[in-house]
Order: structure tokens, then sequence, then C-alpha cells
């Protein structure tokens, strides 16, 4: 299967650990990514090659969006609850693509973004926390080993959910 | 809604702009927030969240047009720009010039969205820039009906005549479908 990785680039050094372990459980399980823009964003950060304001932000969006046009399966690393993440979701629910969606849990008072996400009711989206590396690996590996079922849906315009 | 006290002055503000101009907005839960914060009635935890996700759905749906205060760049803007954006609903994104800098990877995303041209995207110095910016959105996307004349010629006005008699619509309905069609498309 095709899989979409969307995870927050502006805190992509602090969170290489977690974002490769998503990448390498997908590869294990034989999947390609629709989108190979980690590796590649973790070295122009780490060698500060091109400012971020300088990047082409109008090919980086189409680029992800048609990666979710492509991709049976979208995964989300949402930590940062960020405004990408939500536009995502929304994106490939509307092409009824299934969705993991995982974020690490701490002892914060829970963040509003991730109320919002728990209100969005729909059997396409998993919502995962997840504590340590191993336990990122566990929970990755338990989704892609169930396999989601890839059953055409028609296109979700949000009017019948809930 | 993060900083939410920071931000309701806002809010206020671009509501009274969207009422002098003859609109309304659909829902007004920032009101409803504000008294829930200044009396800490409720925890957010408790609230019913698949109740206010639907209404938030519901209320794009039934919306001319979506703005958006979003200097935050929170994920619930980004959700609810993507379900207007599927609905073809203009969305005017309004974010002040000095959002911090935490938020750049968003800032970009969204100068990336606005591609589409139902996303227009404004950046704000303050409450003083705001009438200008969403007067001119809203005399953009406003949807009051325009009467204009058409000169039907050989053709044109033979297929309205055999569509109008067909389907029992009137040529101005016709029309309005094929464009509305066309419409879509962009």
């Amino acid at each position: 299967m095709i899989i979409h990785l969307s995870a927050t680039a502006g805190t992509l050094d602090e969170e290489i650990s977690y974002i490769s372990t998503i990448e390498n459980t997908i590869l294990t399980h034989g999947h390609t990514l629709a989108l190979d823009w980690v590796e590649p964003a973790h070295a122009r950060i780490k060698r500060n090659m091109v400012r971020n304001n300088e990047l082409d932000w109008l090919t980086i969006v189409k680029e992800h969006t048609q990666a979710i046009n492509q991709a049976d399966i979208v995964v989300i690393e949402a930590t940062q609850y960020s405004f990408h993440h939500g536009y995502f979701v929304a994106l490939a629910l509307s092409q009824a693509k299934p969705i993991l969606l995982l974020y690490r849990e701490d002892a914060r008072r829970k963040h509003l973004d991730e109320l919002f996400v728990s209100g969005i009711m729909s059997d396409l989206l998993t919502i995962h926390p997840y504590t340590t590396i191993n336990e990122l690996n566990s929970v990755v590996d338990e989704f892609f080993h169930n396999k989601p079922q890839i059953i055409p849906h028609p296109p979700h315009n949000f009017a019948n959910h809930h | 809604m993060r900083k939410f006290e920071e931000d309701l002055s806002v809010l206020r503000k671009i509501s009274d702009i969207i009422y002098e101009q003859g609109h309304r907005v659909d829902t007004n839960w920032f009101e409803g927030v504000a008294t829930r914060t200044r009396h800490k009635s409720v925890i957010e935890e408790s609230l019913d969240w698949p109740k206010i996700v639907q209404q938030n759905i519901k209320s794009i749906q039934k919306s001319d047009a979506l703005i958006i205060e979003g200097s935050r760049f929170n994920y619930s803007q980004g959700f609810q720009t993507a379900v207007a954006l599927q609905h073809k609903k203009p969305i005017l994104n309004l974010c002040r010039q000095d959002a911090p800098e935490l938020a750049w990877p968003d800032k970009m995303f969204v100068s990336g969205v606005a591609a589409n041209p139902m996303f227009i995207s404004k950046f704000y110095k303050d409450e003083s820039d705001l009438e200008e910016m969403i007067t001119a959105f809203l005399d953009t996307f406003d949807a009051s009906p325009e009467n204009i004349t058409i000169e039907l010629k050989g053709n044109t006005q033979s297929f309205l005549n055999t569509q109008s008699r067909a389907s029992g619509k009137t040529k101005s309905d016709i029309i309005q479908e094929i464009i509305t069609k066309e419409a879509t498309k962009l």
C-alpha cells in the first residue's frame, strides 16, 4: 500500500527519532511512502541550507496534497497539533482515506486541539497517544499488522458525519 | 482559541465589521466561550466535543464564507479550512503580522494553501487594518443576486428553448446551472 506520512517540519530536528520510527515501521511492513520528504527536510534543517521562508511553499503544499490523493492510508504525527495537521485530516477524510493520528501524551492539561480531534467521529480516523519510541513502534506496528480495510467509500462530505 | 482572552477583542471587532457590512455571523461561539471562561463555569474536557465539531461543520456548510482569525495557526482552523474548501466556500484567513516565529511552519503552509483562489490570507498590523480587509473580501464573494442582460442568438437561443421546454426550468435557471458547474471546476 501507499502511505503518506505527515509531521511538523518546524520541530523535525527534535522529533526526528519519533518520525523515523514511524517511517521505518511503515517500510518494514512492505509499504511505500507517497512522498519521501522527511530525510531531505531533516538534512536541510541540519545543514541550515535554505531558510524556511525561502522554500517554495506553493509546491510543498501541492506535493503533500497530491501525496494524500495518491495514498491508501495517511499517518500523521500530530503532537504539535498544527494547522496543517487539521487540514490534512479533513482532506483525507473527504477522500475516505483511513488515518492514523499519533500524538505524544504528557502531563500537560489536555490541549484544546486534542479535545477538538476527539470530537471528529469517523470510523476512518484512529487516534493513538504514545509516550515512548518503543510504544510508538508497537502502535504503528499493530495498526499495519491489522491492515486497515481499504474499502471504496463515497467521498466524505461531512454532511452525514456523526 | 489558545490565549482566548487576548484574541477576544479582535474577534468582536471582526464580528462588528461583518454586521456593519449587512451580513451576519452564523455562530457567535466566542461570546459563549468568553462567558464560560470568565465564570470558570465549565471545564473544557467536560464539553460535548463531537457535538461541537458537528456544529462547526454544519455552520460552515450553511455559511456563504468563512473568516478565520488564524494568528495561532491551530489544528481546528486547518480542519475547518479544508472542510470549507471542500464545500467551495471562500475563506479569509487573518493573521497578525507579529505572530510568533514559532508559528513559521504553518505560516508558510498557509501561504501555500493560498494557491487556491477561494483561500485568501492577509496579515494585519492592528485592528484598524481589519475593516478594509474584511470589506474587500465580503464584496468579492458577496452572493447577492446580480441582474445581467444576455442577447441570445442562433444556436444558443434554440438550445435554451429546447432545454427549457424539456426540463420545465426557466432559461435563467439553466444558464445559472451551467455557470455553477463551470465555477465549481475551478
